[in-house]
C-alpha cells in the first residue's frame, strides 16, 4: 500500500463556542443579558449540551438532564441551544482567520480548519502559524467586544474575558483531520498551541492515547463499530494500531480496515466519505443583482433541493460542500462546510443561509448585489441512512409525525397537544399525567411494562376503564325498594344495589361488587373519603360496566369501562 | 438502446399505483381474522379509508386499532377525547411513545369563536392527517365541521395515506368501513363480590369497502387488561346464555 502524505491542516477550536455567541448576543440586546461571572450551559433537547469551564469545574457535564445539572450547580445559567446564534457570532473570527488563509473549512460553529502548507511557509513554519492563528481568532473577538453597546451601565466586555467564558481557542496542527482536531482540543484544554510533527509514526504516537471513541466524535466512523471496539477491550487508539490488519479485516472488512488506517495515522479520510463521482454543483445565475438576504435564500432552497435531489439519486450524501457567492462588484465569499454525519437538504439550507447572513450583514459586507450563487459538494458518501418504505413505513414516520404535530401547535396553541406520562397513583386519572407536547422525557422513562407491574396498595383491578370523566356525573343508585344505597361509617352497604338512574333513564344492575373504601389525605384539610363501586347495568347494547363512587352521600359516576 | 431513452417511461416507484391490499397500517393480532378476508390474505387498516367505531364498545375497540398501529412503529393522535382512560389505553398495547392527545378544549375555543375560525379545526385535523398515520377523532369534533370540510379532509388522507377513524356515528360523513362493537359479556362481577376481570366483545365489521359483513369476538379487555383472541368460542356462534357468575369461585 502506498503511504500518500496526508495533508497538513490546521484547526481552530472553542470547545463552548455557544456560551461566548449568547455571552455576545447578550451584550448586543438581541438575548438576555448573561453575567460572565456565572457558570453557564447550553440546553439543547432537554440536555446539556455545552458548558462553560465554570459550570465544568462544579459538575457540570455535556451529556446531563436539566435537573442532574441544576443539581450540581444551582446557581447554573441555562441557554437554550440556537445555531444560527452561534455562527452569526463565529463569522467574525472565521473572516478575521481568512485574512490569512482565503478558504477555511467549517464544521461547527466554535471551529476551523485549514490546509497549512502555504500559510505556513509564509508565516514561518507550523510554530509561527499557531501562534499567528490564536492571535487572528481572538483579533475577531476582540473586534465584536469594540463594537458591543455599553447601555444599561455593563462595563464594556473585555475580549479576555468574552473568550473565558468558553475555555478560549484551541490550535492545533497535525497531519489529517482527525489529528489536528483532536490537537485543537488538547489545545484548548492545555492552554497552549499543539504541534504535532509531520510524518506517520509521530502521528501515531500522538494519537495512540486517545480513546476509540473519537473515531465515532471525530473520525466519523460508525458509532456501534467503535461500541463494538471498545466492548472487545480495546480502549484506545494505539489499542487498535497495535492490533494486524488482517485481524480487522476479518472481523470487520473494510470498515476494520479503515479504522486501523485512522487509527495509525495514514488516513485521514471518513471511512465511508469519497470524492464525488463526478461534478455535482450548482449554479444560480442573477440577471438582477439581489441585495436582500430573502430572495437569496429562497433561490439558494431551489439549488439545494436540485442537489439533494441529484444527491439521493446516486444515493449519496454530501459530507463537505464549497459555498460561493459573488456579487456585482467581485467581491465574494467562499466556504468550505464539513459534517461528519452528512447533510441532508435542511442541514445544507443552513448552512448557506448562516454564510450569507454573516456576510451580508456584517459591518464590512459586499457594497452590490449578489449575483452569482454556487453549491460544490466536495466529499460525500453513501448513504447508509434507511430505506423508506413504500408507504412511509417505519423510517419517516416519526419525523412526519412530530413535523404534524408542531404544525398543528401552531393552529391550536402550545397547550393543545399532550403525551401521556407515567406518574403512578391508585386512581385511574390520576396514574398517567398529560405532559405538553414537545415530550421531554428521558428515554429512561419508557420501561413501562416495568412501572405498571408496580403494585399501587389501593389501585384498582384491571381492567381500567376507558373513559374516566375528569368532571364525575351525579347519578342515583337505588336499592330495590326505590330507597338510595348508602355507605355507614364502618363500609357497609345500606342494601344491595338495582336500579341505577342518570338523567332520566334508570338501568337495572345485573352485578355489582364493593364498597371499597378510599381514605385519602385524612391528615390534612383536603381530605377526601368515598366508597367505589363497580356495576354491571343491562343496557339495550348489551351489559356496560361502570366504575362509580359515594362521597358524603352523593353518588357519582366517574368512569366507564366502555 | 440507451437506458436514458426509456426513462421518461418509467414511473417512480412511490408514485405507481398500488393496491388497495399492498397499502395496509398493521392491526391488532387479535383483530387480524376480522380484516383479513380469507385466512392467507394480508391483513390490516387500508390506508386512506375513513372507519367508524360504533356499539357500547366504540372507544375500546378504537384503541385497539391504535394498539395496532403504533406498536408497528406509526404514530396516531387522539383528537377530542379528553376523558380517554390512558391506563387503558396503555393496558390494551397502545405505544404512549407515538401516541398524541389533542385537546378537544381549544378545538371548541376555534368552533365557539364563530364560522370564520371553524375552518381551523379542519385544518388542524389535515396538518394531522398530513403526518399521523392513524387519527382518531371523537364524533363531537366531526360534528362541528362543515361537510366540505369532512369531504376535503377525507381525500387528503386518502392521499396521504392515513386512516381516519371516529368514535360515533358522524353526520354528513362517508364511512368506508364501520366496526360495531358489542358487549357481550362482563366476566368477574358477582352479586356484591369480585372484580370486573374480562369482557366478551362482538365486532361486527361492513361497510361500502368490505365485501361482506364479518363478525368476530376477542376480549376487550381480557383479564390483564389487553385485547386478546377468544380461543375457546368459534366466531357466529356466541353462547349468549353463559353464566354470569362464571367467576365466582375466583
Amino acid at each position: 500500500m502506498s503511504d500518500t502524505r496526508l495533508v497538513r491542516c490546521a484547526v481552530v477550536h472553542s470547545p463552548a463556542w455557544p456560551v461566548t455567541a449568547a455571552v455576545l448576543n447578550g451584550r448586543y440586546g438581541r438575548g438576555p443579558i448573561l453575567d460572565i461571572d456565572q457558570p453557564m450551559a447550553i440546553l439543547r433537547a432537554q440536555r446539556v449540551a455545552v458548558c462553560s469551564p465554570l459550570a465544568w469545574s462544579q459538575g457540570v457535564r455535556p451529556g446531563q438532564r436539566r435537573r442532574q445539572a441544576q443539581g450540581a450547580c444551582p446557581h447554573l445559567v441555562l441557554v437554550p441551544d440556537d445555531p444560527e446564534r452561534d455562527i452569526r457570532w463565529f463569522e467574525p473570527v472565521a473572516r478575521s482567520i481568512g485574512e490569512l488563509v482565503p478558504l477555511v473549512d467549517l464544521e461547527t460553529p466554535g471551529s476551523v480548519l485549514l490546509a497549512t502548507r502555504g500559510p505556513s511557509r509564509y508565516v514561518g513554519g507550523d510554530d509561527a502559524l499557531a501562534e499567528r492563528l490564536a492571535q487572528l481568532a481572538a483579533d475577531g473577538v476582540a473586534r465584536i467586544c469594540q463594537g458591543s453597546p455599553t447601555a444599561r451601565d455593563m462595563p464594556p466586555l473585555a475580549p479576555a474575558d468574552a473568550m473565558s467564558v468558553s475555555g478560549g481557542f484551541g490550535v492545533g496542527i497535525a497531519d489529517g483531520r482527525l489529528a489536528s482536531t483532536l490537537a485543537a482540543r488538547a489545545s484548548a484544554r492545555g492552554g497552549r498551541s499543539v504541534v504535532v510533527d509531520g510524518g506517520t509514526a509521530a502521528t501515531a504516537a500522538f494519537l495512540a492515547p486517545f480513546p476509540v471513541r473519537v473515531l465515532a466524535t471525530v473520525g466519523g466512523c460508525d458509532p456501534d463499530v467503535v461500541d463494538l471496539l471498545e466492548r472487545l477491550g480495546l480502549r484506545h487508539l494505539g489499542d487498535v494500531a497495535a492490533l494486524s490488519v488482517d485481524h480487522l479485516f476479518d472481523r470487520f472488512a473494510a470498515t476494520g480496515v479503515a479504522i486501523h488506517r485512522l487509527a495509525m495515522g495514514t488516513d485521514d479520510a471518513s471511512p465511508r466519505a469519497t470524492p464525488p463521482p463526478e461534478d455535482l454543483s450548482v449554479v444560480q445565475t442573477f440577471e438582477e443583482p439581489v441585495g436582500q438576504l430573502d430572495p437569496l435564500i429562497f433561490a439558494a432552497k431551489r439549488l439545494v433541493d436540485e442537489l439533494s435531489a441529484s444527491l439521493q439519486d446516486r444515493s449519496c450524501v454530501c459530507t463537505r460542500i464549497l459555498v460561493e457567492a459573488e456579487t456585482d462588484h467581485a467581491e465574494s465569499t467562499r466556504r468550505v462546510w464539513y459534517r461528519t454525519e452528512g447533510m441532508d437538504a435542511g442541514a445544507l439550507l443552513d448552512r448557506v443561509r448562516w454564510q450569507l447572513d454573516g456576510w451580508i450583514n456584517a459591518d464590512t459586507g459586499p457594497t452590490a448585489g449578489v449575483v452569482l450563487l454556487r453549491l460544490a459538494p466536495t466529499q460525500v458518501r453513501r448513504d447508509s441512512g434507511v430505506q423508506e418504505g413504500f408507504w412511509g413505513g417505519r423510517s419517516r414516520a416519526d419525523d412526519n409525525a412530530v413535523r404534524a404535530v408542531t404544525r398543528v401547535l401552531g393552529l391550536l396553541g402550545s397547550d393543545s397537544v399532550t403525551m401521556a406520562h407515567h406518574r403512578g397513583g391508585r386512581d385511574p386519572r390520576q396514574i398517567y399525567e398529560l405532559v405538553p407536547f414537545p415530550d421531554s422525557r428521558h428515554p429512561d422513562s419508557r420501561h413501562r411494562e416495568s412501572q405498571l407491574a408496580a403494585p399501587w396498595p389501593g389501585s384498582l383491578p384491571l381492567p381500567a376503564p376507558a373513559l374516566t370523566l375528569h368532571d364525575p356525573e351525579s347519578i342515583s343508585v337505588l336499592d330495590v325498594d326505590g330507597r338510595l344505597v348508602s355507605v355507614d361509617g364502618r363500609g357497609l352497604v345500606s342494601a344491595a344495589p338495582t336500579t341505577l338512574v342518570r338523567g332520566s333513564r334508570s338501568y337495572r344492575i345485573t352485578a355489582w361488587a364493593g364498597p371499597w373504601p378510599v381514605d385519602e389525605r385524612w391528615w390534612e384539610a383536603r381530605a377526601r373519603r368515598s366508597a367505589r363501586f363497580q356495576l354491571v347495568i343491562e343496557s339495550s347494547d348489551g351489559p356496560k360496566a361502570s366504575l362509580v363512587e359515594i362521597t358524603a352521600g352523593t353518588w357519582w359516576l366517574t368512569a366507564d369501562y366502555m | 438502446m440507451a437506458l436514458h431513452a426509456l426513462s421518461g417511461d418509467v414511473i417512480p416507484v412511490s408514485k405507481m399505483p398500488v393496491f388497495a391490499h399492498e397499502r395496509l397500517l398493521p392491526v391488532h393480532d387479535a383483530l387480524i381474522p376480522l380484516f383479513a378476508s380469507s385466512s392467507d390474505s394480508p391483513a390490516g387498516l387500508v390506508r386512506g379509508q375513513t372507519v367508524v367505531c360504533a356499539g357500547s364498545v366504540a372507544v375500546s375497540c378504537a384503541l385497539g386499532l391504535v394498539a395496532g398501529v403504533t406498536q408497528a412503529g406509526s404514530w396516531a393522535a387522539i383528537v377530542g377525547m379528553p376523558s380517554i382512560g390512558i391506563l387503558d389505553a396503555a393496558t390494551i398495547g397502545v405505544s404512549l411513545d407515538r401516541t398524541v392527545f389533542v385537546n378537544a378544549g381549544s378545538i371548541d375555543r376555534i368552533v365557539t369563536a364563530g364560522p370564520a375560525a371553524r375552518g381551523d379545526s379542519g385544518a388542524a385535523l389535515s396538518a394531522l392527517v398530513d403526518g399521523v398515520d392513524l387519527v382518531v377523532v371523537a364524533r363531537s369534533v366531526m360534528a362541528t365541521l362543515h361537510s366540505s370540510v369532512v369531504r376535503r379532509l377525507q381525500n387528503r388522507a386518502q392521499s396521504k395515506g392515513s386512516v381516519l377513524v371516529v368514535i360515533g356515528d358522524p353526520p354528513a360523513t362517508s364511512v368506508d368501513v364501520r366496526l360495531t362493537a358489542r358487549s357481550v359479556q362482563w366476566e368477574g362481577l358477582g352479586d356484591g363480590h369480585g372484580h370486573l376481570r374480562r369482557r366478551l366483545v362482538s365486532v361486527e365489521m361492513e361497510g361500502r369497502r368490505c365485501p361482506r359483513r364479518r363478525v368476530h369476538s376477542v376480549w376487550l379487555p381480557d383479564t390483564s387488561g389487553a385485547l386478546a383472541r377468544v380461543d375457546h368460542l368459534v366466531d357466529h356462534t356466541i353462547d349468549h346464555t353463559v353464566d354470569h357468575s362464571i367467576d365466582r369461585t375466583a
